[in-house]
């Protein structure tokens, strides 16, 4: 079962990185063909990413989001659900290229992993708080990596992007910041949510909500930029590049939590550390 | 021109705000920079005190409160409630809290001053004034958390316009308030404590540890009794692995399933293929008997009979120390010839020898300082490095020496060395704690203890053999006493802790055998590999690696934690009667008058013992509320605008239609 799953990862990478070529080609040229053919590609490979977690899930007999390389495959499916979503709701596929390329980069990462093999669960993990903790993590991650994209695209472009491109952009003219805003609070409304599952869990199954752990001092961490990028959006009204580039810090501080745990020196006892 | 007048003026406005937000800005960092400062200050001065640990935790809420309360008074002054309400304040301080979490991960935590001395040098000295090795109980975050709260206070009382955004973010602070308060609440009324049991035991009490590092017992008010525990465990799975071994860390290069053929192909790029793996791993010996020819040097083959156990063949090929085998925990030796099994038990016992015994995977051998021996059913050997009787550590070099020359503490030092006689590590064993174990008993040092002849423990051995007139007899010797038992074919007879009996018995033998596996389940995995460039095939066993080429290190081993799950079954008792039994385990807990048993602990080692982590927590719930406001807060800011603009526009269309 492992070289099926190592052959659907390279599968829905390739498709991934050929849905992210179709929307690069969207920039060139208009074309109803790759309006159409683009989004489709990107459904294939997302459904391609949904069969491994599937096929995973019922091999192993327990959800698999245990160690990195299944996470990464979790964490490639949220991104491409996060920006269909967008897609449809703002009938814009200005992100395509961004997006499609994070899940395409992030199959590449999970197949050069050595632990694709699936792993015993610990008895800690055996609490109906496992699934939601991870998933809605890892939606909320998916969000702010589709905002880290569009502050990019903002930090390239920032002028109001008027192209009259309808398989770009439905109606003409994006507000880009106002998309990038909607991401980030939809992704800070699920790291609330996973702090708060989290905790929940923690006192179950350790008798404290809270030890101050690194991973749980860094989803802290990250959860406290965004609510500063909060305050200064509402509040003191920042606009424009210092918020895009506020948006990339954050994004940061979501990929050091993920995945940088290993770095750091007080991590080296901590149950969140991925082997 | 009025519209340019007009516009002007609000850029000036608007430059006036924002030149008071800098301003604001930077002296709500210097403000809250200056009060961290203070909490150090504070800290210092009660720590030189010694309060001990629980009132330095009620110390470190008072200042809290007293900052909480400060900040609220100075919110009646204009242009603090001004600064404390605005973003020039709530964003330096969300920075601040940032900026210490993220040294709270980059510096150990609560560390000893060693610990703390040795890791970070001549910086330890400003880490530990500054309390960054405990930042988030230091005074100086408490402080920091306080002032957030009292903004908070401030910003919530305001007089503002109710809009979905507004209810939302006060929601979302009045939870965070509650979160702190159920902390506080927590770090004063809370007690936390740890109950180790055994299965039968009842216990009326758990221990907490004291303001000075002392156990205390903390009572319960009731009694709780562990009337079972499981330690339920998967079906062990074992890889093949390939390490670089670097000299200060290890590596993990690759992983392989030994029953998967695909999963192996990638084993050719560290030169090194498998040829056989056995999960249970065991070796069959087969006999066929020949006609006996007395002249002949043929082989003497005894089967014998464990209790519940697969015959063992025991092979008398005419040598001084005769066919080995093992019942149990016993070494038996097998002779043909009588007189050659009693000179064998002579020079085990005897009392010219040495009197260092080494007990090697079950046979006693004779030792000296100086010489090597092989260790029996491994490829390793170990060498005497040095003997005392009196063995004692030196105070201050930490090296070995002999006390005296009465044997009060024998001990000898052995070298272990692997089959190419690289030394693996230096050991000591003391013949008075056979049983201090430095390793697993898998390992080579496992199979080694000491006896010292001189002591009051005898040394021990038996041996079968056949006499004269070809009764097969069993002999039993001490350095004392010798008894020679008649074995009965066909009746059971007692060696240590199994019986055994007798199945066959021939004067010569072909013999065969055969690499085979005793069951599927991984009790005993064995790999058989061949690395490229060596002549002979090698047993890959847990826990003994084989050196690839370069710095590559090949290891059998679990695939990962075996533990399922560790279950207890934990009674409550008021007034010796049971009220209530629950089966506990982690995520599963026991909840009986505040108190909260958390499965936490088991020893391998020891099925009957379970841990518990015992809490008590008034300020749970006072924080789980707090979660929940916050969470409900957030969503309101963030989904309810949107969701009331949406019915708003609704509404107003449908009042076009009618």
């Amino acid at each position: 079962m492992t070289s099926t799953i190592e052959t659907l990862t390279s599968i829905s990478m390739i498709v991934y990185i050929a849905s992210a070529l179709l929307y690069a080609g969207m920039w060139k040229r208009s074309s109803r063909t790759l309006r159409i053919l683009a989004p489709s590609m990107l459904t294939a490979g997302l459904i391609v990413n949904l069969l491994q977690l599937v096929l995973r899930w019922t091999d192993a007999g327990q959800p698999p989001f245990k160690t990195l390389f299944e996470s990464l495959v979790l964490l490639a499916a949220c991104i491409g659900v996060v920006y269909l979503f967008i897609e449809i709701i703002y009938k814009a596929r200005i992100l395509g290229l961004p997006s499609c390329l994070g899940c395409a980069l992030t199959m590449l990462y999970a197949m050069l992993r050595e632990d694709k093999e699936v792993v015993n669960l610990p008895p800690a993990l055996q609490s109906g708080w496992f699934i939601p903790h991870v998933v809605v993590y890892f939606f909320g991650y998916a969000a702010l990596f589709v905002s880290a994209g569009a502050s990019f695209v903002y930090l390239l472009r920032s002028a109001p992007i008027s192209v009259r491109r309808p398989d770009l952009i439905a109606g003409g003219i994006i507000d880009l910041e106002k998309l990038l805003n909607n991401a980030v609070r939809f992704g800070f409304a699920l790291l609330t949510l996973g702090l708060f599952v989290g905790s929940i869990w923690a006192k179950e199954a350790w008798g404290d909500y809270w030890v101050w752990d690194p991973k749980e001092t860094w989803s802290l961490i990250t959860w406290l930029i965004f609510a500063v990028y909060l305050h200064l959006h509402y509040l003191s009204k920042w606009r424009g590049r210092r918020l895009a580039m506020l948006v990339l810090v954050g994004f940061g501080a979501v990929m050091f939590t993920y995945l940088g745990m290993k770095l750091l020196p007080t991590a080296a006892q901590s149950a969140h550390v991925y082997q | 021109m009025e519209t340019t007048a007009a516009a002007k003026e609000i850029n000036n406005r608007k430059e006036r705000r924002q030149s008071s937000t800098r301003l604001g800005m930077s002296h709500s960092f210097a403000f809250l920079g200056a009060s961290f400062v203070v909490g150090i200050v504070l800290q210092h001065i009660f720590e030189s005190q010694k309060l001990g640990i629980q009132r330095t935790a009620v110390a470190l809420v008072l200042v809290g409160v007293v900052a909480f309360i400060g900040t609220i008074a100075a919110g009646f002054k204009k242009n603090w409630h001004r600064l404390l309400t605005s973003n020039s304040f709530s964003v330096p301080l969300l920075v601040d809290i940032t900026v210490l979490s993220v040294v709270g991960t980059l510096i150990l935590q609560k560390q000893t001053p060693a610990v703390i001395a040795d890791t970070y040098g001549p910086f330890a000295n400003p880490i530990t004034r500054l309390f960054l090795d405990d930042v988030f109980h230091s005074f100086g975050f408490s402080i920091l958390l306080s002032l957030g709260a009292g903004a908070i206070i401030l910003v919530t009382l305001r007089k503002r316009k109710l809009t979905g955004r507004y209810v939302g973010a006060l929601g979302a602070h009045i939870g965070l308030l509650l979160i702190l308060l159920g902390v506080a609440v927590g770090n004063i009324l809370s007690v936390r404590g740890h109950l180790k049991m055994n299965t039968g035991q009842t216990s009326d009490h758990f221990t907490v540890t004291s303001s000075s590092g002392r156990e205390k017992p903390y009572p319960l008010g009731f009694s709780v009794r562990l009337d079972d525990f499981n330690l339920l465990q998967y079906e062990p799975e074992y890889r093949l692995m390939v390490f670089d071994v670097a000299e200060k860390e290890q590596v993990r290069l690759a992983s392989f399933d030994p029953v998967d053929d695909e999963s192996l192909a990638g084993m050719r790029e560290y030169n090194v293929k498998l040829i056989d793996y056995w999960p249970d791993y065991v070796v069959r010996t087969h006999v066929s008997p020949l006609p006996s020819k007395p002249d002949a040097n043929v082989i003497a083959a005894l089967g014998l009979a464990p209790e519940k156990m697969p015959i063992q063949w025991i092979f008398d090929e005419g040598r001084p120390k005769g066919g080995r085998g093992q019942i149990g925990d016993q070494r038996v030796v097998f002779f043909w010839d009588e007189k050659r099994a009693e000179s064998y038990l002579e020079s085990i016992t005897g009392t010219g020898n040495t009197p260092h015994i080494i007990i090697a995977s079950g046979e006693p051998l004779n030792v000296e300082v100086g010489r090597q021996y092989p260790i029996p059913n491994t490829d390793h050997k170990f060498e005497i490095l040095r003997a005392f009787v009196d063995f004692t550590m030196e105070s201050q070099s930490g090296g070995a020496r002999n006390r005296s020359d009465s044997p009060n503490n024998p001990a000898i030092e052995v070298s272990i060395r692997d089959s190419a006689d690289n030394p693996i590590g230096n050991i000591w064993l003391f013949a008075k704690f056979p049983d201090f174990k430095h390793q697993s008993t898998n390992s080579p040092v496992g199979k080694l203890r000491y006896q010292y002849k001189g002591s009051e423990d005898t040394v021990h051995a038996n041996a079968i053999a056949v006499g004269e007139t070809g009764q097969l007899w069993h002999l039993d010797r001490d350095v004392k006493v010798q008894s020679k038992t008649w074995l009965k074919t066909g009746g059971m007879t007692q060696l240590g802790s199994k019986a055994f009996k007798v199945h066959a018995l021939h004067r010569a033998v072909i013999r065969s055998s055969e690499e085979a596996s005793a069951s599927s389940r991984a009790d005993n995995p064995v790999a058989k590999i061949w690395v490229s460039g060596e002549r002979e095939p090698r047993l890959v066993r847990p826990r003994q690696p084989i050196q690839l080429h370069g710095r590559n290190v090949l290891v059998l081993g679990p695939k990962g934690d075996n533990v399922r799950d560790y279950v207890s079954t934990l009674s409550v008792l008021e007034s010796d009667r049971v009220v209530t039994t629950k089966k506990i385990e982690v995520n599963y807990p026991l909840e009986h008058n505040g108190f909260v048993f958390f499965q936490n602990d088991y020893r391998p080692d020891d099925p009957t013992f379970s841990g518990f982590q015992v809490v008590k927590d008034p300020g749970l719930w006072i924080v789980y509320l707090g979660l929940l406001t916050n969470f409900c807060g957030i969503f309101c800011v963030i989904f309810l605008p949107t969701f009331l603009k949406r019915n708003k526009r609704r509404i107003a269309t449908d009042g076009d239609d009618a």
